[in-house]
Order: structure tokens, then C-alpha cells, then sequence
């Protein structure tokens, strides 16, 4: 894992019990904008500069100006799609994840999160449809089905592509291609706010946490940092991280969040007494620590993936349908092989 | 020869009463905010503090105003005298002709 650079950390703090902290000085360092746009937290830098917590040239913060415009442009973009979508197909069997949800759930205002695609959670019985929607938007898979009897029971999700934008249709909320939490528990966490007249489907906060985490560990790189600030800012609620835990028992990735909580404090900032409290301890069931250590390996690759889902389910006849759906896709693909 | 009952029946009558649209999304840069309608296929316009500041107003009231009553809230807001802030039916027409804020005679 590489570190976040040091600019990128302070500015995710901010906020975060940081009042009186000297501000960081990037005058003169060439590339800081560009690590604050290819991490997208130029919102939060441009909000640290306003507070006096930042300090640009004249250079950078022109240049900063411009590209908090584009990103922020490109967001309603984003959410644009994203409420003409739920206007049309309506919220039953949808959960809004990640960028959208924490933008306007996690954050003072909007413009500190910054995210590049849609990110959806749809019920099986929708796929077909939601993914025929955005077909008629102009979006197409950005990737041939892996293998297809497989990846309708057992695939992750679906990225689709237009020309400027991109959404990810989860089928499952998973760590590489382990563990599928059931669906019907993360639907079970549903929660919903109203943005300009629609309601938005998303998780509740606890929920997003969780997910935040599992997302944040599903490989060996360091996650993003727009996913290590959502988690440290998320996990600065006592009493949302203390049923964040249990519900991460519950999914069996308590050791992922406790990790992934204290990778965010590490790096981003630490939320406090509370978060060493909830999260000390948690050595998460055999089965996660398995996957954990296969999805951590540096350079791992999709057949570690698929090694780790393998490995995941539970029971003799699962694991026999994932093998199974995985030979005839595979037999189907090179017929001489039969 | 058009009479002066033609053009009020042809042109369009001037708005008096003006109210957000509902559909609006923004988010806040440096030089005031960048806003669009999510049920139009429109790029996000840039609107400096002041036209936000009204366009702001006009979201927080429920019901139509006249731009001498967005004045009057934009006094209790930001502060000031409203007869300062001059006519704002300029502004108010423009975020109409934007589709941001509907107008009605």
C-alpha cells in the first residue's frame, strides 16, 4: 500500500476535531492540485482554503477554482442521472451507494464529496430492467460477462459506460467477489432522504459504514481517499459506530471495520476515545480472516477473487453450484472441450 | 395592423410572481454555485453570489413572490436596506429565461 499524500489527509480532516491545527503550507509544490483532483477532494480543499486551513499560490488556487468547477459540474451530472432514474423506474428494489449518499448524508454541505460514477444496489428481480433503462440512455457493459450462468447467481456487479459516465449496478454488497451480504439484510437497512422533489433510496447510516468499510477492503491497494474520509468521518459518531460493529457481526466483516476504521483514523484523523472503545478487539469470524488474507495478498488478481468467493460460501452445495455454473460457462465458451 | 389587445394576446405576459423550480440541484464553487434542473438535458449554469442569493430566496419561500418580497427576505437574511438592492426583476426574468425559476403574470 502506498501512503496518501500528506495534503490530501489534511484537508479530509477537516472538521474533524481539528480546530487550532496550523494550516497546511502547499505554496509553491507543483502537482498539489492535481493530487487534490485525481483524489477528488478538491471540495474539501476548497472549503480548507476559505477556513485559512490550506495555503495555495496565486497559481494553484486559480487552478484549484477551475477544477472544483468541473468536478462539481460533473457531480450534478451525477446526480442528475441519478434522480431522472429514480423518477422513472421509482425506488422498490433500489439502493443509492457510496458518493451520492455520503454527499448529501455525511458531509456539512454537498461540495466536499466529490465521485465520479452512480452507484446502485438493485434487487435480482430488476437487473433486466434498470439495466435496459440506462441501455436507452446510451450506456453500455463496459466489460463482456466473465461468465454468464455464473455472474447471474454470483457476480458482483455491472459496469455500465456512456460517453461521459458510468454506473455500477451492484447485485450484491461484497468484498472482491466474497461475500455477498444477503440481500434481503442490507435491504433491511434501507433508509431514504428527499432531494429536489425525489426520494432517494440509500442506507441507513450504520449501514453506509459498513459499506463504506467492506468496499474500502475488498483489495490489496489502498482504498481511495474519498472512502477513508467517508469512514473517519462516519465512525466520529459514538453511537453510529457502535451499531455500525454490530451490524458488522452480524454481515461477518467486524475485522474489516475495525480495520477499516483504524486505517481512516491512521490516515485521515482519529475520531477518539470512543472509536479505540468499539472497535478493540474484533478478530472477525475464521471465514473473514481467510478472505481478508487472499483479497490483501499485493497484487492480487481476479482468480484470487474467485478463489476467495469460493472459499466464502458456506456449505457443500453452494460451493458445488459456484463450480458447477463456473465449468459450463466455461465448457459453453470452448465447445470442444465437451 | 395589430391593436394593442392583439399583442397582449400573442406576447408573452410579463411574469410577476416568480417561484423556484423544484427540480433544481446545485452545488457551491468559489464564484457563487453552479445549478441545473435534473429533469432537463441542460449543462449546469454558473451563478455568481448575488443571483443565488435570490434564486436562494425564491427556494426557501413556499409560494410565489414578488420580487419587492424577495427584497424584503433578502434584507432579513443577508441584512441591508431592500430598497439598496434596486429592481431584481432583471435577475429574476433571467433565472426564468434559465428555467431555474418559473414566472407567472
Amino acid at each position: 500500500m502506498s501512503a496518501i499524500e500528506p495534503v490530501v489527509a489534511h484537508v479530509g480532516s477537516l472538521g474533524l476535531g481539528d480546530s487550532g491545527r496550523p494550516p497546511f503550507d502547499a505554496r509553491g509544490a507543483s502537482g498539489t492540485v492535481d493530487v487534490l483532483r485525481r483524489t477528488k477532494v478538491t471540495g474539501l480543499a476548497l472549503a480548507a482554503l476559505q477556513a485559512g486551513d490550506l495555503l495555495l499560490d496565486d497559481q494553484q488556487e486559480a487552478e484549484l477554482i477551475t477544477t472544483q468547477e468541473r468536478l462539481a459540474a460533473l457531480a450534478l451530472e451525477i446526480d442528475a442521472l441519478t434522480l431522472r432514474t429514480l423518477d422513472a423506474l421509482g425506488g422498490h428494489g433500489l439502493v443509492v451507494l457510496k458518493g451520492i449518499a455520503h454527499a448529501h448524508l455525511d458531509y456539512p454541505d454537498p461540495s466536499w464529496r466529490e465521485y465520479g460514477d452512480v452507484d446502485l444496489l438493485v434487487a435480482s428481480d430488476r437487473l433486466a430492467e434498470v439495466e435496459s433503462w440506462f441501455a436507452r440512455l446510451g450506456f453500455a457493459r463496459a466489460f463482456a460477462p466473465f461468465a454468464s450462468r455464473w455472474e447471474q447467481r454470483f457476480g458482483k456487479s455491472i459496469t455500465l459506460k456512456s460517453d461521459l459516465l458510468e454506473v455500477d449496478l451492484h447485485r450484491v454488497l461484497s468484498q472482491g467477489l466474497a461475500l455477498g451480504v444477503d440481500a434481503s439484510s442490507v435491504f433491511a437497512r434501507r433508509s431514504s432522504f428527499v432531494h429536489a422533489g425525489v426520494e432517494i433510496p440509500t442506507l441507513d447510516a450504520p449501514a453506509r459504514l459498513v459499506h463504506a468499510a467492506i468496499h474500502a477492503l475488498g483489495g490489496s491497494e489502498l482504498p481511495p481517499a474519498t472512502g477513508l474520509i467517508d469512514i473517519a468521518r462516519m465512525a466520529a459518531v459514538p453511537a453510529r459506530l457502535d451499531e455500525a460493529v454490530r451490524l458488522a457481526r452480524a454481515w461477518d466483516v467486524s475485522k474489516t471495520l475495525a480495520d477499516a476504521v483504524w486505517l481512516a483514523a491512521s490516515v485521515v484523523g482519529s475520531a477518539g476515545p470512543s472509536l479505540e472503545a468499539a472497535v478493540t478487539g474484533e478478530r472477525g469470524t475464521a471465514n473473514e480472516r481467510m478472505r481478508r488474507r487472499i483479497l490483501g495478498r499485493p497484487g492480487h488478481a481476479f482468480r484470487n477473487d474467485l478463489v476467495a468467493g469460493f472459499l466464502s460460501l458456506r456449505g457443500v452445495r453452494r460451493r458445488a453450484r459456484f463450480a458447477a455454473s463456473l465449468v459450463a460457462d466455461r465448457l459453453d465458451a470452448r465447445p470442444e472441450l465437451r | 395592423m395589430l391593436n394593442s389587445s392583439d399583442l397582449d394576446a400573442t406576447s408573452p405576459a410579463k411574469p410577476t410572481d416568480y417561484l423556484a423550480a423544484t427540480s433544481l440541484i446545485w452545488r457551491r464553487v468559489r464564484r457563487g454555485v453552479i445549478v441545473r434542473r435534473w429533469d432537463r438535458n441542460e449543462e449546469s449554469l454558473a451563478l455568481n453570489p448575488s443571483a443565488w442569493l435570490v434564486l436562494e430566496t425564491l427556494m426557501l419561500s413556499l409560494r410565489p413572490m414578488v420580487a419587492a418580497e424577495v427584497a424584503d427576505e433578502i434584507a432579513i437574511i443577508a441584512g441591508g436596506d431592500p430598497a439598496a438592492f434596486g429592481d431584481l426583476t432583471l435577475i429574476l426574468d433571467d433565472l426564468v429565461t434559465h428555467g431555474l425559476a418559473i414566472g407567472t403574470a
